[in-house]
């Protein structure tokens, strides 16, 4: 029972975002990030990432996904080949955040995943203040799934929003990063549109509904049988070719062991 | 009306530190809980578009409302001037020599740090999370997406920069016509010239092996080089290497096969199937060099020039038993063949790419010069065959591109001339009956020529409608082909019926239009080619002639939908109606091999085939668990049965019946997996079943025949910790064959397949194959079991690679293989290479 009522709610929630929805608002983060956790080495600067916001509703996406998803949306299909050269993002999550909900898209394999998590509302508030990017910012802190999290946000910019699964403070998150400097978002730009951005939320459409343990477990089973899933979906790897290549993906796999939640609580 | 979503803070009065807040919920409420010895704080509510609010208030438990007024509010904004390399489609540029560490080698370590770069596992090169689609190196492309060579190879101390070409356009014609998100990535180098290369080098016992390659390569600004050695009689089949695999040149191959195929052929051995270094007893060398050069700007000429050279020996047995209406006739044949390879290929190609065109010339050449010797045990006597089977090919294809508007359309024309003059000996001579009226003769001799020429060339154009989308094709396909042959007994040259001097001339026009639609959960596609023939065959040995004239249209239907993300079905329904085997058609007699002596003299005939497709898929990956299932039926309808008549020294005589042949095939595989997240275990079960139904003349009595196979399987693969992997695959195989009236065969195999792989340190691999095929037709050898034993080691700072492998542990010197055809059934033992240890070197310089 309780199972369907929540499939239920996703539903609803699918429904409220199946119209085009048009955002005021743009705010770009830059994101760096630590794939490996033993190797500081391997820290890098990913692509931008958008947080757009109106009144209601805001959406946090890799820009390599926002391009993707609006050539598809808009396509005329004479430039089909066109699509399969589009790119997507390093991380591929959407987040989907109302004052009541968080709605999370993610891509796993070549299938759509979406679930519902909880807002975050444990803030601690401190005292520091410092200024960014010519903005008066408070200092907030978190503890959220394994990870110690500063925030600098401002009240300057009353949305109480931020990059990622991060809200609910009194203003923008400006800049976010956790103690072991793993994860960090920091504000480049923000600028009132002039024309507002319109994006429609399709992928919903075509994404499983699940919930967040569950999309735990999908992604540890694709992890664990990402090989055995080339070969059936008929990636041919030859005799000892096909050695190198196993062990070269696992090499991969090894490299990417970091995950910005750590915790499954 | 409530405001919601307005940020309501509590501040110090006079250090507006912020003490708590709250956000106004749906209905506009908020409650705040302080915890403060202040005598008075600062209420402020804050919401976009309204105006700004703060009064101060006394430190009490109260309720406070607040009315706001709408106010456009001005935020002040931040914003960053777009760097001027980011800009679209202009060029990134890295700096080599900042990214490179000590303990990097070649380019494509280097490529793996740039931002933005990634290099995939397969050695494909992504630039912001998308695949690049050239590979330049100094605005050439050599290679044509086999940028492996280059990228694995060439070392990064050679190259200045990398440039990454956003939307790039590789077609300028297309430039502003075609929208395109991907980027090209272009190899700058230091130097003018630039030498490097790769070298393998191995040896082993027993007897002595060798196994070397050696590539060299060279660069320049407007010239540019790859050449390659490899030589080996380890069993390694290097014309792979040659190959070219890339899915346009596939296509282009099923419209117009050039591929070589033999008209005459001695007895082979039935190739095992296991890999084909267990058993392929080679002595090969193979050249290739591969040059390009830019002429004028635009205009690239690229040669690539291939030498093969192969000494092949196969030796084994074969079994063949009939089933016969009256007797069943058992042939053993004892076989010992080699084969010399000798094939020469250029591909001459000429590129012209602007803004007002796209022209691609390729101009190919091979001189093939194969022999191939055979000797025979049989039950009877011993028979010596030789056959020259060489092939010469000429051939020419443009593609054009152009546009008109915005349409844009493609050009394609394909010539082709190719001439095969094969002959085969045989000692002593055959067919006594047939060719020397019962004498027994010392050798027959088949030759045959044949000649073709043809041509195809079409117009091609798409049209894209909101979801729909037509893809048209316009053009016309000539054929002319000759074809002489003559048996010669002794010295004498047999006429008549044993000679064939035949013409044979098709000409095809065909429209064929493809229409899809997709959208959402369905995607439809119909085809429905329409095709002019006609066919002329003229014998001038009987002075006939036959001429058909017809109209084929073989529509196509398909459909699939995605009824929820789990589970999506799929179904397709075609109609095809051919003119089959008109190649094949001659009036005389031909000795296609020592034991067949065929005629296949039937009018030109229209076959009819109806098939009909469906599968389903399940996926829920939660679960981690996958199915899919799928079955497919087609009937053949065939206006001539094929009648073997079969002798009694085991020689038989092909022709044709007018009688209507049905064939009805049913065929379904199904595969379910599960991943069991405990014992980190993947478990896959599947179930192959086929069921053939057909008729068969033997000696005049027509036989109906019906073989059935069911195959189930097995695969269990597992990674018990980091350092040690484990798969097991068994499949079984359960066949069946029934003739009208001889009572049903059945025969079971398996074969077992166990790999462990173990890593003990990242760079040290050890590999220990088994593999055990079984089959219980046999009373001598029921068992087979072949075991390799793998060890690499890796020198990380060096990039050294050193291998030692040892293949077929258990020395077991044959490889038994079987099946039933619709009236025989065939053994084969294959003999495979001898236990044997290896020991290679690789390495850059």
């Amino acid at each position: 029972m309780k199972k369907l009522l929540f499939v239920l709610f996703i539903f609803c929630t699918s429904l409220t975002f199946s119209q085009p929805i048009s955002f005021d608002y743009e705010i770009k983060y830059v994101v760096s990030w630590q794939p490996d956790s033993l190797n500081p080495a391997s820290k890098r600067t990913l692509e931008k990432y958008l947080l757009y916001i109106n009144d209601s509703v805001s959406i946090f996406i890799s820009e390599y996904e926002f391009v993707t998803d609006s050539v598809i949306n808009n396509a005329d299909r004479t430039s089909i080949q066109y699509i399969t050269t589009l790119p997507y993002g390093y991380f591929d999550n959407k987040i989907l955040k109302t004052r009541t909900s968080l709605l999370i898209n993610e891509r796993i394999g070549l299938d759509q995943y979406s679930y519902e998590d909880k807002l975050i509302n444990s803030w601690k508030l401190s005292s520091d203040t410092m200024t960014i990017k010519g903005y008066r910012c408070n200092k907030a802190t978190l503890a959220f799934r394994g990870r110690n999290y500063t925030a600098w946000y401002t009240t300057e910019i009353p949305f109480s929003d931020g990059p990622y699964k991060f809200s609910g403070l009194p203003g923008l998150i400006v800049s976010i990063a956790d103690d072991k400097d793993h994860i960090a978002y920091t504000m480049e730009s923000f600028r009132k549109l002039k024309v507002p951005r319109i994006y429609k939320v399709a992928y919903l459409k075509k994404s499983r509904k699940i919930t967040r343990k569950e999309y735990l477990q999908v992604f540890d089973n694709y992890q664990a049988t990402l090989l055995t899933d080339m070969e059936s979906k008929g990636v041919i790897m030859q005799g000892q070719d096909k050695e190198k290549l196993k062990e070269k993906l696992k090499k991969q796999q090894k490299e990417n062991n970091n995950r910005i939640e750590l915790s499954s609580e | 009306m409530p405001i919601s979503g307005a940020s309501v803070t509590i501040t110090d009065t006079t250090t507006l530190r912020i003490l708590n807040y709250a956000i106004t919920d749906a209905k506009g409420k908020y409650s705040i809980k302080i915890v403060s010895e202040l005598a008075t704080l600062k209420i402020n509510v804050k919401k976009i578009d309204y105006a700004f609010v703060s009064e101060e208030i006394a430190n009490k438990t109260q309720q406070i409302n607040f009315t706001l007024n709408p106010q456009v509010t001005e935020l002040k904004e931040v914003t960053v001037v777009a760097s001027p390399i980011r800009k679209r489609g202009d060029t990134l540029s890295y700096n080599v020599e900042a990214f490179a560490d000590p303990t990097d080698r070649s380019i494509a370590d280097v490529l793996a740090k740039m931002p933005g770069i990634e290099v995939k596992a397969d050695g494909t090169v992504f630039y912001q999370g998308n695949a690049i689609q050239k590979y330049y190196i100094e605005g050439l492309d050599l290679l044509e997406g086999k940028y492996n060579l280059a990228n694995n190879n060439l070392p990064h101390n050679a190259v200045a920069s990398v440039q990454i070409l956003e939307n790039h356009q590789p077609i300028k014609l297309l430039d502003s016509l075609v929208k395109t998100e991907k980027a090209s990535l272009n190899i700058k180098l230091k130097k003018d010239i630039t030498t490097t290369g790769i070298a393998k080098l191995g040896a082993g016992l027993s007897p002595l092996l060798w196994e070397v390659n050696t590539t060299p390569m060279v660069f320049n600004k407007k010239r540019q080089l790859i050449f390659s050695y490899q030589t080996n009689n380890v069993g390694h089949d290097v014309s792979q290497e040659i190959k070219t695999l890339t899915i346009e040149n596939l296509f282009e191959q099923l419209d117009n096969p050039t591929q070589k195929t033999d008209l005459l052929s001695i007895i082979p051995l039935r190739l095992p199937n296991i890999a084909s270094n267990r058993y392929l007893d080679n002595r090969v060398n193979m050249l290739s060099a591969n040059f390009l050069t830019r002429l004028k700007k635009d205009i690239d000429i690229r040669l690539n020039v291939s030498y093969l050279n192969d000494y092949q020996r196969q030796q084994g047995e074969n079994t063949t038993e009939y089933f016969l209406t009256t007797e069943n006739v058992l042939l053993n044949e004892k076989i010992s063949n080699r084969t010399y390879t000798n094939d020469l290929q250029t591909n001459l190609t000429i590129e012209k790419n602007t803004k007002e065109t796209y022209l691609k010339n390729s101009f190919k050449t091979q001189i093939n010069w194969d022999r191939q010797q055979g000797n025979i045990g049989n039950n009877f006597e011993n028979i010596e065959q030789n056959l020259a089977n060489p092939y010469y090919l000429l051939t020419n294809q443009l593609k054009l591109v152009k546009t008109i508007g915005k349409q844009v359309f493609t050009i394609y024309s394909f010539l082709n001339y190719n001439q095969s003059p094969q002959s085969l000996t045989v000692t002593p001579g055959q067919f006594a009956e047939v060719l020397n009226s019962g004498q027994g003769y010392q050798i027959t001799k088949q030759s045959i020529n044949r000649e073709i020429f043809q041509t195809n060339n079409y117009i091609e154009f798409t049209r894209g409608l909101k979801s729909f989308t037509l893809t048209s094709k316009i053009g016309f396909s000539i054929q002319h082909l000759n074809k002489e042959s003559q048996i010669t007994v002794n010295d004498t040259i047999k006429t008549g019926i044993f000679e064939n001097r035949q013409e044979n001339n098709s000409a095809k026009l065909y429209f064929q239009p493809h229409l899809s639609y997709k959208k959402e959960a369905w995607l439809v596609s119909l085809q429905f080619p329409i095709v002019y023939h006609t066919i002329t065959i003229s014998d001038k040995i009987f002075n006939q002639d036959q001429r058909n004239d017809a109209i084929t249209i073989n529509p196509n239907f398909r459909v699939r939908y995605e009824i929820n993300p789990s589970w999506k079905v799929g179904a397709g329904l075609g109609y095809n109606n051919s003119f089959q085997n008109t190649e094949q058609i001659l009036s005389g007699y031909l000795l296609n091999n020592y034991r067949n002596l065929q005629r296949t003299n039937y009018p030109v005939a229209q076959n009819n085939n109806y098939t009909f497709s469906t599968n389903i898929n399940y996926a829920d990956p939660v679960e981690a668990i996958f199915f899919n299932s799928s079955y497919l039926f087609s009937k053949i309808q065939n206006p001539f049965l094929p009648q073997n008549e079969i002798q009694a020294n085991g020689t038989q005589v092909l022709s044709f019946k007018d009688i209507t042949n049905r064939l009805n095939f049913h065929s379904s595989n199904s595969k379910i997996s599960k991943y069991f997240r405990s014992l980190k275990t993947t478990l896959t079960l599947g179930l192959e079943l086929s069921y053939q139904q057909g008729n068969q003349l033997v000696n005049n009595v027509l036989l109906k025949t019906i073989n059935q196979n069911i195959k189930p399987n097995l695969k269990v693969s597992t990674r018990l910790t980091d350092n040690l992997s484990i798969d097991y695959q068994l499949e079984t195989n359960f066949n069946q064959n029934r003739t009208t009236n001889s009572s049903r065969q059945s025969v079971f195999m398996f074969t077992e397949n166990l790999k462990i792989s173990i890593y003990p340190s990242p760079n040290q691999y050890i590999g220990f194959i088994f593999e055990h095929y079984y089959n219980d037709f046999l009373s001598e050898k029921r068992h087979n079991l072949y075991t390799d034993l793998l060890y690499r080691y890796t020198f990380s700072t060096k990039k050294i690679d050193l291998e030692l492998v040892c293949t077929n542990l258990l020395n077991e010197n044959k490889y038994i293989s079987s099946s039933f055809t619709n009236f025989y059934f065939y053994q084969s033992a294959f003999h495979i290479r001898p236990r044997q240890f290896l020991a290679s070197v690789k390495f850059n310089f």
